[in-house]
């Protein structure tokens, strides 16, 4: 009898101990402590070890946690009461809006809000640019007589021709947002026109959308399907690491900017050395040292300014397509469901 | 009479705490999820009917699942029953090879096993270049759509099989099948007649497992099914990631659901009016049976190393290509330069990169644990109570398998992102034992399943005996009752373990940011975003995942299970001599 007794203690011990193990994470971060948490959705392929070790150099005690973009932003809002993080980078300005309507972040000012554009960031001062992504479509270098804008992708000559990416990923997503606005109209159907629908949908079935594991790189380098879409620091990657060429369809409206940007998150006491460590990070000296290392396009004019040539020509070979971001967050995720639900085949 | 009393107060209060732990943490998330996804602005929003029906994507993807699901339980059940009889129950030549080689679907899945297949029958597989010698006008691009599908997941969804069937076979009692024999009954009839209705209840357990896994198709149809053959379920995952399409994800996987309810009723029925207990007090061991019919015999082997090479080709390119870069991943052109260590020195950069798989381990062991411990106790609940009410457990351990492992995170964060008076005003968002819920539930129906069907081999009399002699409820379960499932709840734990090890659909949801999960790991070193070496560290996180899955079955299964009680024989010894 006895061990019955025993079991069901040992029960209601398990249950109290992992009851406790909760209210300890409550306290965490009430002390604050020295640490920072850095979440962010750009610190793959060692950018997360390499920025942990500089912090640390310069005298900042930060955990970075590598998470997926679209995970991180529903990651961030479901924490909302029991915040894990201090600050976040690498969202661009739709997944900050969201993060914005839920009311997660804090306001604040960095000390190099002068050397950035700040129209590419947040109007009301939560979130300000770090890094900015061009996405483009890239084409095979030979291809003769290329499409100049995705409108002309609509043709029989360029049938199955592109590579759309999954609409699962950031760079799908904001290339349709870039489609799609270009046709806004308040009384359309979730705010564009019926010409805009119609066009998206002749993209999308026009073209080759991703399947998973296939290499879409390597068929835009042999031909066999000589035109993908493409974000910034992937084209450079991609023509260094494969040795490659590509063409950039620059479109007259532009090509969508992604900006990378960094924000404060509320509910945390280590606010001031967060703010601290995003002075930090955002400077110019860091900023170049970031875009050396990881190959990536800086915000900071300072830093870009001292840019290698094959990131000067890249960024100067298209320009940014003007995007009513908060109209985009509010209708993006309607439109990739109306897309994917009756367009894709 | 005073112990009896005590008895039914200790067993009452395990009763309470344990459907207070399925309420808390797998109802009420479930329903949660569901009223804030359905119910919109106070009234239940039907949107997301027309959304669904009206596109042809969705609907002609939901019924490919369900064709997908149907195609499986036919071929899994004869390819799997093969593998199991070829090692097991005939007589084949190398049967200990042919059973290493079959086990390999235990330790890996998901891309990178599709990628194997892919790297044997793709367009530039190996098969593929053969075949083009033979054959210069075929369609190097041969192996797509639903037949390629069936094939890739006929092969690779074997492991309940491998597990299962096994343990069933091995408890099977020869004196029945050497009774039989003695009758003067053919080899064909006695397997039909004695041994196959004693691995009934275990064929239908997997039968279900099978039926779910077709309907949960994810990796093979994304990489084989081409245009033509896509099915639900990555569809439910992309739409659960984002907040507005999440109505239409709950909406899909509920119609898996309804379909998932009614197979469980159905097969609940069918098990009912069967008896198959068959256990004898004295078991005798089984021997492996001669094929005595020359021909079938000859035919036996062949498909029996046939199988082996099907098995085979895919893991071990694999392997060799987790040593190769990424040209020759790509291309399938294997040169002098072709190989390089490079890949595995980036595994381990640092002392830090060893944290993740603690992590994941201990995580795993726990979730799986505490699976089994519950399904245990829950499967004991409804079958040895007369009280109707007791199948509410039943019911609660299978919830989970109502929903993708996506959509459950989310019901838990949003059940516990604020303080909740079920788990007395505590927020579990943010905090180390989420996790731990969130492994636990996710692999409660899957054990709870399997240990249902083990249970049927417990024979009452033994039951009854010990009690009789007066032995406690507890002590019963510990000595009579555990040593005859042990089996199978072992295999239990292990599936559960090596699913759980890289998981990473729910774990993203749920992790404490400074303990990272190998799964979260693994995502970001093998993102596609990431570098172009992402597609080699797949490869070599796989064949770390896969050293660790043998270890998992080597302790779980045979030598690990006999070095226990070899140990326990010993303290058992030294507790006797030591007086």
């Amino acid at each position: 009898m006895k061990k019955e007794r025993v079991l069901a203690m040992g029960l209601c011990a398990v249950m109290t101990m992992s009851l406790a193990a909760c209210s300890g994470g409550n306290s965490s971060n009430e002390e604050g402590g020295g640490q920072l948490i850095v979440y962010t959705n750009s610190g793959s392929d060692g950018r997360d070890a390499w920025l942990k070790e500089q912090a640390a150099e310069a005298g900042f005690d930060v955990e970075v946690v590598q998470i997926p973009a679209g995970d991180l932003g529903n990651r961030i809002i479901s924490e909302k009461n029991n915040v894990q993080a201090d600050l976040v980078f690498g969202l661009n300005n739709v997944e900050f809006e969201k993060l914005k309507a839920e009311d997660t972040m804090e306001k604040w000012e960095p000390e190099w809000k002068d050397e950035v554009d700040l129209s590419l960031g947040d109007p009301d001062g939560y979130y300000y640019p770090i890094v900015i992504q061009p996405l483009v479509n890239i084409m095979n270098e030979n291809l003769e007589n290329p499409p100049q804008d995705y409108t002309d992708l609509l043709s029989e000559e360029w049938t199955d021709k592109y590579t759309i990416l999954g609409f699962g990923g950031g760079t799908a997503k904001t290339m349709l947002a870039g489609l799609l606005v270009r046709y806004q109209d308040p009384e359309g159907e979730l705010g564009i026109s019926q010409e805009g629908w119609d066009v998206v949908k002749q993209w999308v079935q026009n073209g080759h959308m991703e399947v998973s594991g296939e290499d879409y790189v390597g068929a835009v380098i042999d031909g066999s399907r000589p035109i993908c879409e493409m974000w910034g620091s992937g084209v450079l990657q991609n023509e260094e690491e494969r040795g490659a060429n590509f063409q950039i369809m620059s479109p007259e409206v532009g090509v969508p900017y992604v900006t990378e940007q960094i924000a404060i998150l509320k509910g945390r006491n280590n606010t001031e050395k967060a703010i601290e460590f995003a002075n930090w990070f955002g400077s110019a000296e860091v900023q170049e040292a970031w875009m050396n290392q990881f190959g990536t396009i800086p915000c900071n004019e300072t830093a870009f300014a001292a840019a290698p040539e094959n990131v000067k020509e890249l960024v100067n070979s298209v320009h940014q397509q003007d995007i009513n971001w908060a109209f985009v967050a509010e209708n993006l995720d309607a439109w990739v469901e109306k897309v994917e639900l009756e367009f894709v085949q | 009479m005073l112990s009896k009393k005590n008895f039914s107060i200790s067993g009452l209060v395990l009763k309470i705490i344990v459907a207070w732990a399925l309420i808390a943490f797998v109802v009420y998330p479930v329903l949660s999820l569901l009223v804030q996804t359905f119910w919109q602005g106070g009234s239940l929003s039907t949107d997301v009917f027309g959304k669904v029906f009206s596109s042809a994507r969705a609907m002609q993807s939901l019924k490919n699942s369900f064709i997908l699901a149907f195609t499986l339980v036919v071929t899994v059940n004869v390819v799997g029953t093969l593998c199991v009889l070829f090692t097991e129950y005939w007589d084949i030549k190398g049967a200990k090879i042919l059973r290493l080689s079959y086990m390999t679907s235990l330790i890996y899945s998901g891309v990178v096993l599709v990628a194997g297949y892919k790297y044997v029958y793709g367009e530039s597989g190996l098969l593929t270049k053969l075949l083009l010698q033979f054959f210069p006008n075929m369609n190097p691009n041969w192996f797509v759509g639903y037949g390629a599908v069936v094939f890739v997941m006929t092969f690779s969804c074997t492991q309940n099989h491998m597990m299962f069937l096994k343990n069933a076979i091995h408890g099977l009692d020869y004196h029945t099948v050497e009774a039989a024999k003695n009758m003067g009954a053919s080899g064909t009839s006695i397997f039909f007649k004695v041994v196959l209705p004693v691995l009934k209840p275990t064929f239908f357990a997997i039968t279900i497992l099978t039926f779910l896994t077709g309907l949960g198709a994810m990796s093979a149809p994304l990489i084989v099914g081409g245009e033509d053959f896509q099915t639900i379920n990555p569809m439910i995952i992309t739409f659960s990631r984002s907040t507005y399409s999440r109505d239409v994800a709950a909406f899909l996987a509920i119609i898996l659901g309804v379909a998932t309810i009614i197979l469980l009723t159905v097969f609940s029925r069918i098990e009912k009016h069967g008896n198959y207990i068959s256990v004898s007090k004295t078991k005798a061991k089984l021997t492996k049976q001669k094929i005595n019919n020359p021909i079938l015999n000859v035919l036996a082997h062949f498909v029996a190393w046939f199988m082996f090479v099907i098995y085979m080709l895919p893991i071990v390119l694999i392997v060799i290509y987790s040593f190769c870069d990424y040209n020759t991943i790509m291309t399938g052109e294997f040169t002098a330069t072709s190989f390089t260590l490079e890949n595995y020195q980036k595994l381990f950069t640092s002392l830090d990169a060893i944290e993740p798989y603690i992590v994941s381990i201990v995580y795993s062991i726990g979730a799986a644990l505490s699976a089994a411990l519950i399904s245990i106790i829950c499967v004991r609940f409804v079958q040895k109570s007369k009280n109707k009410l007791n199948k509410l457990f039943e019911y609660g351990a299978l919830i989970p398998w109502l929903l993708p492992s996506t959509l459950i995170a989310l019901g838990l964060t949003m059940a516990y992102g604020d303080r909740n008076p079920l788990i007395f005003n505590q927020v579990l968002v943010g905090t180390t034992v989420i996790l731990l819920i969130g492994y636990t539930v996710i692999k409660l129906p899957f054990s709870y399943r399997m240990i249902r069907a083990a249970f049927f081999s417990v024979d009452n009399d033994l039951e009854d005996a010990a009690k009789c002699m007066g032995a406690s409820t507890f002590y019963t379960m510990r000595k009579v009752i555990i040593p005859v499932i042990l089996p199978a709840v072992m295999s239990v734990m292990i599936l559960n373990f090596n699913g759980l090890l890289a998981d990473y659909d729910l774990t993203v949801f749920l992790y404490h940011p400074l303990l990272q999960p190998l799964g979260i790991v693994v995502k970001a070193a093998s993102d596609e975003n990431a570098s172009i070496d992402a597609k080699c560290m797949s490869f070599v996180y796989t064949v770390v995942l896969m050293i660790l899955s043998s270890i998992a079955l080597y302790f779980g299964q045979g030598n690990g299970m006999q070095a226990i009680r070899r140990w326990k024989q010993k303290r058992l010894e030294k507790k006797v001599y030591g007086k």
